[in-house]
């Protein structure tokens, strides 16, 4: 059997199981609880896809993409459900005019 | 200082009369009770993994640090211990871990084979002849695994089902380690370091 050489300083064990007893004493043990960093993980995860299904919704729902533009918006508003004189307006109005009324620059 | 060697299911730990009796009190919610089964457990093996870890990082500094983040990672663990082996054998298993970790940190400050020598015997937390210290570093020298293998195999004189349990390696690659780790050792023991 080998003797072991190897020392420590005066009281080290001493002050070390001191130091370690009054960790142990002031952290609590550890609980499952919801913000424990897996659980926290996998409520990120969760919340990600809660948002993406969100935002791709009209996609997944519709065929066509939601309008985010003005243009969009009023290509997607059928001519039948404008009255005559509404649509006797878009066909009378220059690109100058729109552009000043609604601030959109056609090109 | 002597060690007496123990296999790791020989611990024991006074006014605990098995691994699930203690597990118990250190998990209570009473301070008092848990602080009384934490002091059984360091009086039990509070030198041992020092030790271990002594003989596995070669200096004072990073064994007291390793030791303490060991018995740290126990209490903020416990609940994960699933009576899968000898509970001393987990928290030896937690103690490698650290001293693995240790090493890898210190993998960019290579040290040879000579200067492990010289500063085991200007340390003055080593009381060892030459021939302890050219076997202590030579130990020093080898790659982290073969050395944790060979530190629980030489040193604490544990059998292979015990190093498995600690390691999470099968034995037929601990012996493998082991048998290269004693090659590894052989030529540095002969060698004419002053």
């Amino acid at each position: 059997m080998e003797k072991n050489p190897y020392q420590v300083p005066p009281n080290f064990f001493e002050k070390q199981k001191a130091e370690i007893l009054s960790v142990v004493s002031q952290s609590p043990q550890k609980k499952t609880s919801v913000f424990s960093l897996k659980k926290m993980g996998l409520v990120s995860i969760a919340a990600s896809l809660a948002a993406a299904v969100f935002v791709l919704s009209p996609w997944i729902t519709n065929s066509a993409p939601p309008c985010i533009t003005y243009s969009c918006l009023l290509e997607s508003i059928e001519l039948d459900d404008l009255s005559e004189s509404d649509e006797l307006l878009i066909e009378e109005w220059e690109d100058d005019a729109f552009e000043e009324e609604f601030g959109v620059y056609l090109f | 200082m002597m060690m007496k060697k123990k296999g790791l299911a020989n611990f024991t730990f006074s006014g605990f009369s098995s691994d699930e009796v203690l597990l118990n009190a250190l998990s209570s919610s009473n301070n008092t009770i848990r602080n009384d089964a934490f002091n059984a457990l360091l009086e039990t093996l509070h030198q041992p993994i020092y030790f271990h870890l002594r003989r596995i990082l070669g200096n004072h500094e990073d064994a007291a640090d390793a030791t303490q983040n060991t018995f740290i990672k126990v209490h903020t663990s416990l609940n994960t211990f699933r009576f899968e082996a000898k509970f001393s054998s987990w928290i030896f298993s937690i103690a490698t871990r650290q001293g693995i970790d240790l090493i890898r940190k210190r993998r960019n400050e290579e040290v040879e084979f000579e200067d492990h020598v010289t500063h085991l015997e200007s340390d003055v937390y080593f009381d060892g002849d030459h021939a302890t210290a050219l076997l202590h570093a030579a130990v020093l020298t080898l790659p982290e695994k073969q050395r944790t293998v060979f530190v629980l195999k030489y040193f604490e004189d544990l059998d292979y089902k015990s190093i498995s349990e600690c390691t999470g390696t099968s034995t037929g690659a601990l012996k493998a380690s082991f048998h290269h780790a004693k090659e590894k050792i052989k030529p540095l023991l002969n060698s004419n370091v002053l």
